[in-house]
């Protein structure tokens, strides 16, 4: 299938279809969702591990029956769907009062996964993903949110911002201290830690 | 592969890697950068799997009044407004609204095929996004078509024919296809080595082959060994994650670490042998259905809160001891057998309702306290001995016959 210039779903643009099945197009909402559930899943799984799609699907009672008054762009739909989700993980936390831990493939082996060799095989590459937002949920709260709110939901300093209720200049630290960690971290892990 | 990268990360170093991570790009031997674009990966197979659910919800959202306002996303006042002003909008400008609609249909066409073929196969988006990373410079060019690359259209459905139980898709159950696969392959029994094509009985063939523990040395499976506790459980394990209907290694199921156990999904706990049941923590088995539980030794059932032993069935009650019996609710007291309730103690006695009471032997009954013998109805008491009528109020004597 010929794609047009790199037209990642991260990139994409939502206003379209968010005006849409603001009218009551499914197909529209389809399109939404196939945009939004793997970055608010991992996003959430960074904040409550495997009740991610529990959490997620009550995001999404809320997304779809408050969708009619959403006013904005693409970006700020991200935001406002990520503030709802948000909302029900703290709910979440709130009620279970812990931050559940998610299995993680040992780290060590992310290097291997990361070098995949040959052919890239859909579940290594689930596991990748896994691994990596693993890795990240590892990190502090505030500086795991604000790089799933960069990276994964694909959201600028100020949007994330607006998400997590601080300047985009706190959001930057954040993300910036949470890479160096991250770095850090992977650093220590040498391919000899079998 | 671990290249250290012993520069400091700078802010703007920092900024570089999250927006190449957000838009898809990973410099090739950046570990940082890889953990990132595997976060910011497109969808994968399960990750979607809610669609529908959702899509239910977005209908009935359609059918219920606007909800009522929230603040942060919709001035007071305007929830019916809105709606309304638009659809008069559309309402005036008949043709406008083909052409609106037509516009619509096009974006839309545009915003669907950046990352979807088709409805029913999320996989081919994971196959359009790495064939974009292929192109960027990533690992070599020429992995789609490669064997075991899933190609769209294909990716994530079973071929037609095979025989495969539906198990929910996981890292550890997509590990456990690669491990058949590999296995299978080394065998001559099939011509790639991803497994996805092997029916259930290929699955746990593979997997009750001997070459598994040589495939299992591999790094890339280090994270199923360790889940399944050793090289040695893996066979059984994967049988149990991907629902295969026998277990390769029956014999060595005991075997399995608590850990390993205690994680699966009820509907695979509950076909575990009943030895190894007993050895799974409480909160584990009460979450079993009252059939699989009731197998459980008597033992084991004495340490299982009372809302779950409530509803087992009376046999799995009867050999419990009187210490257990006691704390369950008088209503499934009342279902157990006469010899068990001859065992309960007085206090406990005196709470079950009469008709349950006059099945009890008179030895018993005659223990019971005076304000409870009083509640019995005449035939009852008609049969008690002597020494025990003595202590009943002569008004109720009264009604005894002869």
């Amino acid at each position: 299938m010929a794609m047009p210039a790199p037209a990642r779903s991260d990139r994409s643009d939502l206003s379209e279809a968010v005006r849409a099945a603001q009218q009551g197009d499914e197909q529209a909402f389809r399109a939404i969702y196939r945009d939004m559930q793997p970055r608010l899943l991992r996003y959430l799984r960074s904040m409550v591990g495997d009740d991610a799609e529990d959490v997620a699907s009550e995001a999404w009672l809320h997304i779809t029956r408050d969708l009619p008054g959403f006013r904005g762009d693409s970006d700020g739909f991200r935001g406002w769907a990520a503030t709802i989700a948000r909302h029900r993980a703290m709910d979440h936390q709130r009620r279970h009062r812990r931050r559940p831990q998610s299995a993680a493939t040992p780290i060590e082996e992310l290097g291997e996964l990361a070098a995949g060799d040959d052919t890239a095989r859909s579940a290594l590459d689930t596991v990748a993903t896994q691994t990596a937002v693993a890795m990240i949920a590892d990190l502090p709260p505030d500086q795991a949110e604000a790089v799933m709110l960069r990276v994964v939901m694909g959201l600028d300093a100020e949007s994330a911002g607006r998400v997590l209720g601080k300047k985009a200049g706190a959001v930057r630290t954040a993300a910036y201290r949470g890479l160096r960690r991250l770095a850090t971290r992977l650093e220590q892990a040498g391919p000899d830690d079998k | 592969m671990n290249t250290s990268q012993f520069r400091p990360l700078d802010r703007a170093a920092a900024e570089q890697l999250l927006d190449a991570a957000a838009g898809g790009s990973a410099r090739p031997g950046d570990p940082l950068a890889q953990v990132l674009a595997a976060a910011a990966a497109p969808a994968h197979e399960g990750e979607l799997a809610g669609e529908e659910q959702a899509v239910a919800a977005f209908a009935a959202a359609q059918l219920a009044p606007p909800a009522t306002p929230r603040h942060g996303h919709r001035p007071p006042g305007h929830a019916r407004s809105a709606a309304s002003r638009l659809a008069r909008h559309f309402g005036f400008r008949a043709l406008g609204v083909a052409a609106a609609l037509g516009g619509v249909g096009v974006a839309l066409a545009a915003a669907t095929g950046s990352f979807s073929s088709s409805p029913a196969h999320p996989g081919a988006a994971a196959a359009n996004g790495h064939s974009i990373a292929a192109s960027q410079g990533a690992p070599a060019p020429g992995h789609t078509g490669t064997s075991g690359r899933p190609t769209p259209g294909s990716s994530g459905v079973a071929t037609p024919g095979s025989v495969r139980p539906a198990a929910p898709v996981t890292a550890l159950s997509g590990l456990c296809t690669e491990v058949a696969g590999q296995v299978a392959k080394l065998a001559g029994d099939a011509a790639d080595a991803t497994g996805k094509t092997l029916s259930a009985t290929g699955l746990t063939q593979a997997l009750a082959r001997p070459s598994v523990s040589g495939v299992l040395t591999s790094p890339l499976f280090a994270s199923l060994t360790g889940a399944a506790g050793a090289a040695t459980n893996v066979p059984d394990y994967c049988a149990l994650v991907l629902h295969l209907p026998t277990l390769p290694q029956p014999a060595l199921v005991s075997a399995l670490p608590l850990s390993a156990l205690t994680s699966l999904p009820v509907t695979l706990l509950e076909q575990l042998p009943v030895a190894t049941l007993a050895k799974l923590p409480v909160s584990v088995l009460e979450k079993l259905p009252a059939a699989t539980v009731a197998k459980l030794p008597s033992s084991v059932l004495a340490t299982l809160p009372v809302a779950t032993l409530a509803k087992l069935p009376v046999s799995a009650l009867t050999g419990l001891p009187v210490g257990t019996l006691v704390e369950l609710p008088t209503s499934v007291l009342a279902t157990l057998p006469v010899s068990v309730l001859e065992k309960l103690p007085v206090a406990v006695l005196s709470t079950l309702p009469t008709s349950v009471l006059a099945t009890l032997p008179s030895s018993v009954l005659a223990t019971l306290p005076v304000s409870v013998l009083e509640t019995l109805p005449p035939s009852v008491l008609g049969t008690l001995p002597s020494s025990v009528l003595a202590k009943l109020p002569p008004a109720v004597l009264g009604t005894l016959p002869s």
